[in-house]
């Protein structure tokens, strides 16, 4: 605005440096005389109020009073549970196995269909087929009754501006929220137990399906819908003839998300007393039996893939239609095996028709006595039309008797299991000893010249000084509120006591955030420079951004040991992946007319990124920083998991201690920091957008 | 105004928006204009005290510039948006106070609607929007799919009917749109700015099309428009329409010819009168009508009286003669009396009142003399003369 009046613009920066100037000036002031007139420089204990005693009271209170509702939810739960497990457990394997594969088939061909009957044999062969199943159950459970809730509320959300209103601020807090937040007040309502973990799940992973059903809804063009009115529809009709059709991408896309968040719960239900993977990985990490969380790390990342892909091909059979992609032909051996497969599809479709024509021959026959008209042609008609799902279920049927009258294929033969736990048991011991030369410098200077200077510094801190310096930070770059809400935070840290936790785990994520954001923006830009270097990392950032954050534990402590340093190089490979995006996404989107103009004066292509792209990218650079830090406070719980101190520490010894009030503070502390740090970071980016007029990519 | 011969009558309809319509309408000093109301209350009246009858099969256009409220009163119509006050009448009965179940049926049935956009469901084939309004009526498969097919060959679109609305061009869309429109056979259409997304040529071709299958149908039609040259050329009658308010009514000679004000009269600029404009629009009337059995010095005394060159001259049945020059009279009437009918010369240039502006500017370029204008039943009914078509072409008739 001051573009072409260079005074004021002057005068307004001179302004601000005035502020930081005094600013400095003052918490400098605070730190001599704090430092003069006392050693200490946490958080005063005159001040302390341990607010875990009236939440205790509270605790004991809520669930004993609302035992009547909570109580059927929970025998609900548990029964459909206990009735899910025992129905898929029952199932012989090559049911379920057959079964997923005809499914997948049907759903995204042949790649998809190996892959997930490939991917559940994997889980057989590694003994973990009960497990893995049990994870499904709860999994499939939970999703469900997300579903079941999550659309209807985001249909409403979208028909009702005064519920998206209520709803929306609700949903941003819970996807801001870090998943183990959700543990303690489930667990105070539900005790331990699997409800707890289908609850818990069903909370965090709501969001997203309610919120994309709901801007698919609002998406819809209000001419189309303006139309279905003008011919008579009822509301009814609009829903389900126009909407809803027209919604459906992106509520697949919503429940896409709300699977993978689902997933990305099975390792926090564990804490919760629920069986399946997470807590095989849990314990054996815990008995440092690192080949054993191998395998069941391995075993959730096929899950994670195999359901990715799934419900991806869901949401993309409609845009594909029938044309799929023509792959061009594949070569010699290749070529001869997709025309056998070719073959045998074509066989199997042949069988399936042949079957459904003999069948509705059959009934008709067996009717004919009965019915009026000509059963036989309907029933023709009906069967071929459903040629492979009579087919399928033909087949299963088939199996199920044969399992269950012939051959026992009731349990997952144990000559066909194969545990590598023992050589990946062997290779871990082998590389803690021999690869030692790489990675005890990297421990040792990362710990010497990162973490213990930043954690020493931060607890010398006087508390008046972080404070107001973060309160000042939040009020130059995101208003007086969010300056209000740091001070009030970090009050609410120094009185419940949690001040040197806070400051443990404070010096973790600012380390993991300085390693990941260093790596991850080179990594971007090199990217954005490199098409090839793009498409390579493009699928390796894909996959890993399906995963589940603990998956990369096993191979982490197999590296570095348990320890306060694992849980920062998990943390750093977690969190990259949206760093790198969008750099990459951030500078790939500056305007080609732009670059020509720079180009047009003789700019070096470092002149271009430098002078022209970088700083245009910076918004969406800082949005992926904004992630990033968001998803190294998600990790601070599950770092706790490989020996991370700090308030993560803190939480998950409240939650295996069953003590809600010291939970509750601990909890609290990390979710402040969430917030403030967000907002802090959000506002940031906001501020370099506006003035720049780019929008930050997504 | 007898009811009965009007499709749709529509009196004192409002539309606010705001938080508090109701009580602002109730309150309100009608003569305030739409910024006054704006400012004084906080609210937008966006259809502002319209009351209009639209005929049985008469296309009735409302042509406003954008936010001129069109868009809101088409939409009152059908209750799309639910108007603040007034009454709309339709077959007789208020469609403002219908209940639900009365305003289910009458989108059904009574009435359809063409959208700027078109308003096709992107995610059915061609066929299935087109049978879209037989279907929520719970109309059998069959017969829709039947009744689709024929509309959809009136519209000139078969064979397109296993496509995918985005597969066609931006003319084949809206056509589908009125494929739509008419498949549930209604009584009124209404038309929401139907070409205005369209190529000023396939636009040409659309409303031509329009016009051909109006004659046939003869439905009753509103027709929304903001294209000044559109409206003349859809209406039988056209309303312009200005800050929620109707500023005129006239067929479109009528509003061309005597714009009520210089915002109508803006308009006007632009239109290509030679092609709207005919004998019987311009022409004046005729100062000196006489019989032929007159005397000549009766004639001259009155055509000096009125300061006329020309006298018009009837058959004593009634029928047009002739003119007579004030040359020839005045010569006449020195030799001696007599009748003017001597002086009559034999079958004169005639102008037929549908004769069009650019048809008489050579003719009248050509002639001294006013030229009679005379019906199909050889009745004089006016003059034109070279002054005249001058002052039309000029806008200044």
């Amino acid at each position: 605005m001051n573009a072409h009046s260079p005074d004021p613009h002057v005068h307004e920066r001179r302004k601000i440096f005035m502020y930081h100037v005094a600013a400095g000036g003052l918490l400098l002031l605070v730190l001599v005389i704090y430092r003069l007139s006392t050693e200490n420089s946490v958080f005063p204990a005159f001040l302390h109020y341990a607010l875990r005693e009236p939440v205790d009271v509270f605790a004991d209170w809520l669930p004993e009073t609302f035992r009547f509702i909570l109580k059927p939810i929970s025998d609900a739960i548990k029964l459909s549970l206990k009735r899910l497990d025992g129905f898929f457990l029952g199932l012989p394997w090559p049911v379920v196995v057959g079964g997923v594969f005809l499914f997948t088939q049907h759903l995204g061909g042949l790649r998809l269909s190996l892959l997930s009957a490939g991917s559940l044999m994997f889980m057989g062969v590694i003994g973990l087929w009960d497990v893995s199943l049990i994870t499904l159950t709860i999994m499939t459970l939970s999703v469900a009754i997300t579903l079941v809730i999550g659309i209807p509320l985001g249909i409403w959300a979208a028909h009702s501006d005064r519920v998206e209103m209520i709803l929306r601020p609700v949903l941003d807090a819970m996807q801001t929220m870090p998943a183990f937040v959700y543990l303690l007040p489930v667990m105070l309502l539900f005790g331990i137990g699997a409800t707890s973990a289908v609850m818990a799940t069903i909370i965090y992973a709501a969001p997203p399906v309610i919120r994309l059903t709901n801007l698919g809804i609002r998406q819809v063009s209000p001419e189309v819908v303006e139309a279905a009115k003008s011919y008579g529809s009822t509301s009814l009709q609009t829903l389900f003839k126009v909407q809803l059709p027209l919604a459906r991408p992106s509520i697949m896309m919503g429940i896409n998300q709300t699977v993978m968040m689902a997933l990305g719960m099975v390792i926090i239900v564990a804490l919760l007393g629920a069986s399946g993977l997470g807590k095989e990985i849990w314990y054996a990490m815990r008995r440092l039996n690192i080949g054993l969380a191998l395998e069941a790390g391995l075993a959730v990342v096929l899950m994670a893939i195999v359901l990715d892909r799934i419900s991806y091909a869901l949401t993309g059979r409609e845009r594909e239609g029938k044309a799929r992609a023509y792959e061009g032909e594949p070569p010699g051996m290749l070529a001869r095996m997709k025309k056998s497969v070719a073959r045998i599809g074509a066989f199997a479709q042949g069988l399936s028709r042949a079957f459904a024509a003999g069948m509705a021959v059959l009934i008709g026959w067996i009717a004919r006595p009965f019915a009026k008209k000509d059963v036989t042609g309907i029933l023709r008609r009906v069967f071929t039309a459903h040629a492979f799902l009579l087919g399928s279920s033909a087949l299963l049927l088939a199996l199920l008797l044969v399992s269950r009258y012939l051959v026992d294929f009731s349990e997952f033969p144990a000559a066909w299991i194969f545990h590598f736990a023992k050589p990946v048991d062997a290779a871990a011991t082998w590389m803690n000893i021999n690869l030692a030369f790489i990675t005890d410098p990297m421990r040792k200077s990362i710990y010497v010249y990162g973490l213990g200077p930043m954690r020493d510094f931060l607890i010398w801190l006087p508390w008046p000084v972080l404070m107001l310096g973060i309160a000042y930070l939040a009020w130059r770059v995101a208003g007086w509120r969010i300056a209000l809400l740091s001070l009030f935070g970090f009050a609410f840290i120094g009185v419940t006591g949690m001040w040197i936790p806070t400051m443990v785990t404070l010096s973790q994520v600012l380390v993991a955030l300085v390693l990941s954001v260093g790596i991850a923006v080179p990594i971007g830009i090199l990217a954005s420079r490199s098409d090839g270097f793009e498409a390579l990392i493009r699928p390796i950032l894909d996959v890993m951004q399906t995963l589940p954050a603990f998956v990369y534990f096993p191979v982490v402590i197999m590296l570095f040991r348990i320890g306060d340093l694992s849980g920062i190089i998990a943390t750093v490979i977690y969190a990259m992946p949206p760093a790198i995006r969008l750099t990459n996404l951030g500078i790939r989107q500056v305007s080609a007319e732009v670059i020509e103009a720079a180009r047009s004066y003789g700019s070096t292509p470092r002149q271009i990124l430098f002078k022209v792209q970088l700083p245009l990218a910076l918004p969406s650079i800082m949005m992926g920083i904004n992630q990033t830090t968001m998803m190294a406070l998600a990790m601070v719980v599950f770092a706790a998991l490989i020996g991370a101190k700090g308030l993560g520490f803190e939480v998950l010894m409240s939650i295996t201690r069953f003590d809600v009030g010291a939970g509750f503070e601990a909890g609290m502390s990390i979710v402040f920091l969430a917030v403030i740090a967000d907002r802090i970071t959000q506002g940031w980016a906001k501020r370099r957008q506006q003035a720049l007029g780019v929008a930050a990519s997504q | 105004m007898a009811a009965a011969e009007h499709k749709i009558s529509c009196r004192h309809v409002w539309k606010i928006f705001g938080p508090h319509p109701s009580r602002v309408k109730d309150n309100l000093d009608p003569r305030l204009s739409r910024d006054e109301i704006l400012e004084r209350t906080g609210h937008l009246a966006a259809v502002k005290d319209v009351s209009f009858d639209v005929r049985e099969g008469e296309i009735f256009v409302v042509m406003g510039l954008s936010g001129s409220g069109k868009s809101t009163l088409i939409r009152c119509l059908s209750r799309l948006v639910e108007p603040t006050d007034g009454h709309i009448i339709i077959n007789g009965e208020d469609v403002v106070t219908m209940d639900d179940k009365q305003l289910l049926e009458l989108r059904r049935h009574k009435m359809s609607m063409v959208f700027q956009h078109f308003g096709l469901f992107p995610h059915r084939r061609v066929i299935d929007n087109i049978a879209y309004g037989l279907e929520v009526q719970g109309v059998e498969k069959a017969t829709r799919m039947k009744k689709a097919a024929e509309v959809l060959e009136l519209v000139g679109l078969s064979g397109w009917e296993r496509h995918y609305p985005r597969e066609l061009s931006g003319g084949m869309q809206q056509r589908v749109g009125l494929a739509r429109a008419l498949a549930v056979d209604p009584e009124i259409l209404l038309f929401d700015e139907p070409f205005s997304a369209l190529d000023p040529l396939i636009r040409r071709d659309m409303q031509d099309e329009l016009l051909k299958l109006q004659e046939m149908l003869q439905k009753t039609t509103i027709f929304i428009t903001h294209d000044f040259l559109e409206a003349l050329k859809m209406g039988d009658r056209i309303a312009i329409m200005k800050d929620g308010e109707f500023v005129q009514i006239g067929t479109p000679e009528e509003v061309v010819l005597h714009p009520i004000d210089d915002y109508v009269k803006d308009f006007t600029r632009d239109v290509p009168r030679h092609k709207l404009l005919t004998a019987g629009t311009i022409m004046k009337e005729c100062q000196v009508v006489v019989s032929d059995t007159d005397d000549v010095s009766a004639v001259l005394s009155l055509m000096r009286e009125r300061e006329c060159a020309t006298a018009f001259v009837n058959k004593e049945a009634g029928d047009f003669l002739g003119t007579v020059s004030m040359e020839d009279i005045a010569q006449a009437s020195e030799q001696g009396s007599g009748q003017v009918r001597a002086l009559v010369g034999s079958s004169p240039p005639v102008l037929s009142p549908h004769t069009m502006l650019d048809e008489l500017i050579p003719i009248t370029a050509t002639s001294d003399r006013p030229l009679a204008v005379v019906d199909d039943a050889n009745r004089l009914v006016g003059a034109v003369d070279r002054t005249t078509v001058m002052l039309a072409l000029a806008g200044k008739g």
